[in-house]
């Protein structure tokens, strides 16, 4: 099994990251690299990704950091009034809710043919009554399973993408 | 006309400002922070990636959530440690998000042959190591990277990565002998 470390290697390693392997380096280092394993490893490798460093810095054009800067602004402010508006959302749907139950409630308790037809369901047993009326049920009872979804769904959606 | 001010408009504005304070410094330590850090997050980003335009994306987004995130840092060291972690999770993100449409796609040697120019050997030489890197997983090419380019300790390289710093002695060693075989092998 080859040896995980050799004594050299940090000396080694810091001419390569320096820029200075093999010719900067001294003869007695260069000689040891070249009859170890873990040094003339860490010579190449070291050396070589330096070397692409150096290159891919140099010839790269990162934004300005001005620009950055004030697209950073610009998007938290957004994603900050996105946010505050998220709760009057939520107000808002519960608010809706609301009224539309006290509408019905005020419809129910006015409206005599309403009472009418409550009593006649009433009397009668509901599987017939079903049966007559399944698809306006069926209806119904995705109704109430959608209406929340969908309004989940769209507060959800508006939410922005939180820091790491 | 003045419009008059709604309650909404009054939470907008507070909401606004909010945002501005929660960045993690001004705009001149950001802008000098920035010039410090950039080149190098750029080039770790397009190596781990093998993609200059993913990089110049993830480069703005890794700057972005670095300002939003909710962290302070006691130094220059573990503020770059940071923003380095976010760096690779993002990337990692992106790696995860393209796996019908992987890194390293046959476009390895587009880096190169857009930097180096007339350079013909030092161009092959860059293309040479771009394969190389290319057959590393993407945790040898973020732990190479990170130490042999950005000069990362063993505990850093460990932090930024999210790995114990136990672990990164043994892995880094086989990163480092994986590669160099392949270069060998190139070279």
């Amino acid at each position: 099994m080859k040896p995980l470390e050799c004594v050299y290697e940090a000396d080694v390693l810091a001419a390569a990251m320096e820029s200075r392997w093999p010719d900067g380096a001294e003869a007695q280092l260069r000689a040891h690299a070249a009859t170890c394993a873990v040094c003339s490893e860490a010579a190449l490798v070291a050396g070589a990704i330096c070397e692409a460093s150096l290159e891919t810095r140099s010839s790269t054009v990162v934004p300005d950091s001005g620009r950055v800067w004030h697209q950073a602004q610009i998007r938290a402010r957004r994603e900050a009034i996105a946010a505050a508006a998220r709760p009057i959302t939520a107000v808002q749907l519960v608010a809706f809710a609301c009224a539309t139950g006290l509408l019905g409630a005020c419809f129910g308790a006015t409206s005599s043919w309403f009472q009418a037809a409550l009593q006649k369901i009433a009397s009668t047993s509901f599987a017939p009554l079903l049966a007559q009326h399944a698809s306006l049920a069926i209806a119904g009872a995705a109704a109430l399973l959608l209406v929340p979804a969908a309004a989940w769904f769209a507060i959800a959606r508006s939410e922005p993408n939180r820091p790491n | 006309m003045f419009r008059e001010v709604t309650y909404t408009d009054v939470s907008r504005l507070e909401a606004m400002e909010r945002a501005e304070a929660s960045f993690v410094m001004d705009e001149d330590a950001f802008r000098a922070f920035y010039e410090r850090t950039a080149r190098g997050v750029w080039a770790y980003l397009a190596r781990i990636t093998g993609d200059r335009q993913l990089a110049d994306d993830l480069l703005q987004e890794t700057y972005y959530r670095f300002l939003r995130a909710a962290t302070t840092h006691d130094s220059e060291a573990h503020r770059r440690n940071s923003l380095y972690r976010i760096a690779t999770n993002l990337a990692r993100d992106a790696r995860r998000r393209s796996l019908t449409h992987p890194f390293f796609s046959g476009r390895e040697g587009e880096m190169e042959r857009a930097a180096v120019g007339d350079h013909a050997a030092a161009t092959e030489r860059q293309a040479d190591f771009a394969r190389a890197m290319s057959l590393l997983k993407p945790r040898e090419r973020e732990m190479l990277w990170l130490a042999y380019a950005e000069g990362a300790s063993h505990r850093e390289i460990a932090g930024m990565l999210g790995m114990r710093p136990a672990s990164i002695k043994l892995l880094l060693f086989r990163a480092r002998r994986r590669l160099a075989v392949l270069l060998g092998v190139e070279r």
